[in-house]
């Protein structure tokens, strides 16, 4: 029960408390944006839009309040935080590093991760996929649509 | 009949190769449990940036078709269907493949797809010109509204709730603001010089539709599930068995061709809906759920139908028949071409080798699909942690591809990633796709009427007098009010 309990913090939780807040937050963020010091004719649209928006938010916390619908959604962010810190780290070095050095050291670090059994076998596995699928994405995008991706680190990649 | 004189195009050595490619990769995309036929043809538009319109959209054509028959092998072998619009494929499906009758579901799954399929196409071919026509009569205050109900139609059938489906739309309507104001050339919104350009169509179709997928593959690991043994089952046979179902294949067939032209509802309704009909018009009721090929004929004919009928509204007004088919206007948008009349007149060569390939499509789809799906069982035992992240990485070349600026791969991820909490908190990625892919049509239009109506009797009056403008927007509002009262039917029916 305690472990159950340790788990279950680890986990975020979604109502519809916070969904109600998300949307009221955001239609109140883009009415600002679109109405606040803006004059031009060109804002008329997105006006229109950030308004409805804003109705649209105020009626989910009307219907909120009248209790018509609940829900309790989970996210295991613990099992996200390799992917989401990988996919932050290829977005901030991969133009200077290069896609291809980044892509395979992304392939191989979330496939040993997120495997179930992690022993050399697997170890094994994963690195011929990287090579054979890294190889495929290079045949792709580089010699078949020609695509000049960022290749600092190492020249061949 | 015009559309005969472009058939020889399909046949050209590029375009046929693109079209086997296409058939085989979508039967496999297909067959692997998560991968929706909408993901499957976002992650494929970057590719098709490069070619030709003709060969761009012969393949997002050809795997829209094998992706929604190739989920029927995992429906089928796992029980876990490879699209939504395989879920009724489940019932039957797997209780057939237990009595190691896969082979023989397979075989069912793939004919009736391909009669259905087939069904669908005829439609698209002779609705599509009577209804382009039609559009010849829209003013900029029509197209706006188009536009408008475009995405209520998304938002109110793609969601769960009525109202969470029209702020996504919105939400897509504001960010397709972004960038430069296409009538007055200002710049509006752009808090970083990444969003000078706006927002990048395929970098938001890709993000919006791949990163949560894969999100959510990881956090929810697919569990280990039994394996049985395919006994021997000849084509034939079960081709004269599929015939002799003819019930199973009307019903399934005409569902999926009226559920394939109300625009937003797609496979997943058609496949449900056929089988319930089936159902209830059988003699052996009590089989259904325990291995009834009548129930797997009819889901999968409705869900292949479906196809060809969910491109009539999209080719004709912009409006999308599923939300695969609003992704295929980003396709079509890519190319320059915009539905509508034009597309039967300025592109109608391209057009029509594009409606012909479909129907290519679904005899390749039938013959590939009949030898395949021994090779796709082996594709859906691919660990989804090894899947996840190769669509990751295809989706970060993918979008990179499309302009060679990185900004549009930060977009990507972002949405991607916002998309993944926002779908947590009751929120669906089409109306928001589809929102950012009307937005620019209903902008201008918007402004174009509002020219117009200035010399006139001010812009409401312009906007809301005429039959047109009064059916499109009563169009609308019956979209709203239909997804109002099936909300309240559902949680009457979970309650």
């Amino acid at each position: 029960m305690v472990f159950y309990q340790k788990k279950e913090k680890k986990m975020l939780k979604i109502n519809n408390n916070i969904s109600v807040i998300v949307t009221l937050i955001l239609s109140l963020v883009l009415v600002y944006l679109s109405y606040f010091g803006k004059t031009s004719e060109a804002y008329l649209f997105p006006k229109i839009i950030s308004l409805s928006m804003l109705i649209l938010s105020s009626l989910s916390l009307v219907l909120f309040f009248l209790k018509q619908d609940n829900f309790l959604k989970i996210i295991d962010v613990k099992k996200l935080y390799p992917y989401l810190i990988s996919i932050i780290l290829f977005v901030l070095f991969s133009e200077k590093v290069g896609f291809y050095f980044l892509a395979t050291l992304l392939f191989i670090s979330n496939c040993f991760i997120y495997s179930k059994k992690k022993n050399l076998r697997t170890s094994i596995e994963i690195f011929i996929t990287t090579t054979l699928f890294i190889s495929l994405v290079y045949f792709l995008f580089s010699v078949l649509l020609k695509v000049q991706v960022p290749r600092f680190f190492i020249n061949i990649f | 009949m015009e559309f005969v004189g472009y058939f020889s195009n399909v046949f050209t050595f590029g375009n046929l190769l693109i079209l086997v490619l296409g058939t085989i990769g979508g039967l496999l995309l297909g067959a692997a449990p998560g991968l929706s036929p909408t993901m499957a043809v976002a992650l494929l538009i970057p590719f098709t940036f490069k070619m030709s319109p003709d060969q761009g959209l012969i393949m997002l054509g050809a795997v829209y078709t094998a992706t929604v028959a190739g989920g029927a092998i995992s429906a089928i072998l796992l029980k876990i269907p490879g699209a939504p619009a395989n879920i009724a494929t489940v019932m039957d499906g797997y209780p057939m493949a237990t009595q190691n009758k896969s082979k023989e579901a397979l075989h069912y799954c793939f004919i009736s797809s391909f009669i259905g399929g087939v069904i669908g196409i005829i439609v698209l071919i002779f609705f599509t010109p009577i209804l382009a026509n039609f559009a010849l009569k829209f003013g900029p205050s029509h197209m706006f509204w188009i536009a408008i109900f475009g995405v209520t139609v998304i938002a109110t059938l793609d969601s769960n709730s009525v109202i969470k489906g029209l702020f996504s739309g919105a939400i897509g309507l504001w960010l397709a603001t972004i960038g430069y104001d296409s009538v007055l050339g200002v710049e509006r919104f752009v808090f970083n010089p990444i969003f000078s350009g706006g927002i990048n169509i395929i970098a938001a179709l890709v993000g919006l539709f791949a990163i949560p997928q894969v999100l959510s593959m990881l956090e929810n690991k697919a569990a280990d599930t039994d394996q049985f043994a395919m006994e021997k089952k000849s084509v034939l046979d079960s081709f004269l068995y599929n015939i002799k179902r003819i019930k199973a294949l009307t019903i399934g067939s005409i569902t999926g061709v009226i559920i394939g032209l109300i625009p937003g509802a797609g496979g997943q309704i058609a496949g449900l809906v056929s089988y319930d009909q089936i159902k209830k018009m059988s003699k052996n009721k009590d089989n259904f759920g325990k291995g009834e090929p009548d129930g797997i004929i009819a889901a999968e004919s409705a869900n292949n139908a479906m196809v060809g009928p969910s491109l009539v509204p999209l080719l004709t007004l912009g409006v999308p028949g599923s939300p695969t088919a609003a992704v295929l206007l980003g396709g079509l948008l890519i190319h320059g071409m915009f539905p509508g009349p034009n597309l039967f007149t300025i592109y109608a060569e391209t057009t029509w080798t594009f409606i012909n390939s479909l129907l290519v499509a679904q005899f390749m789809m039938l013959i590939f699909g009949l030898y395949i799906s021994g090779l796709a069982k082996h594709v859906i035992k691919t660990p989804v942690n090894y899947m996840a992240v190769a669509i990751t990485i295809l989706a970060i070349f993918g979008t990179y591809s499309v302009q060679h600026n990185f900004a549009d791969v930060i977009v990507m991820l972002s949405l991607g990633v916002a998309m993944y909490f926002f779908s947590k908190l009751g929120f669906t990625a089409s109306p928001i796709v589809l929102g950012l892919i009307l937005g620019p049509i209903a902008e201008t239009n918007f402004s174009q009427a509002k020219i117009i109506a200035d010399t006139q009797n001010g812009i409401f009056s312009y906007l809301t007098s005429g039959y047109l403008n009064l059916t499109i927007i009563s169009l609308c509002l019956m979209s709203i009010i239909y997804g109002f009262l099936s909300e309240k039917r559902k949680k009457n029916v979970k309650n």
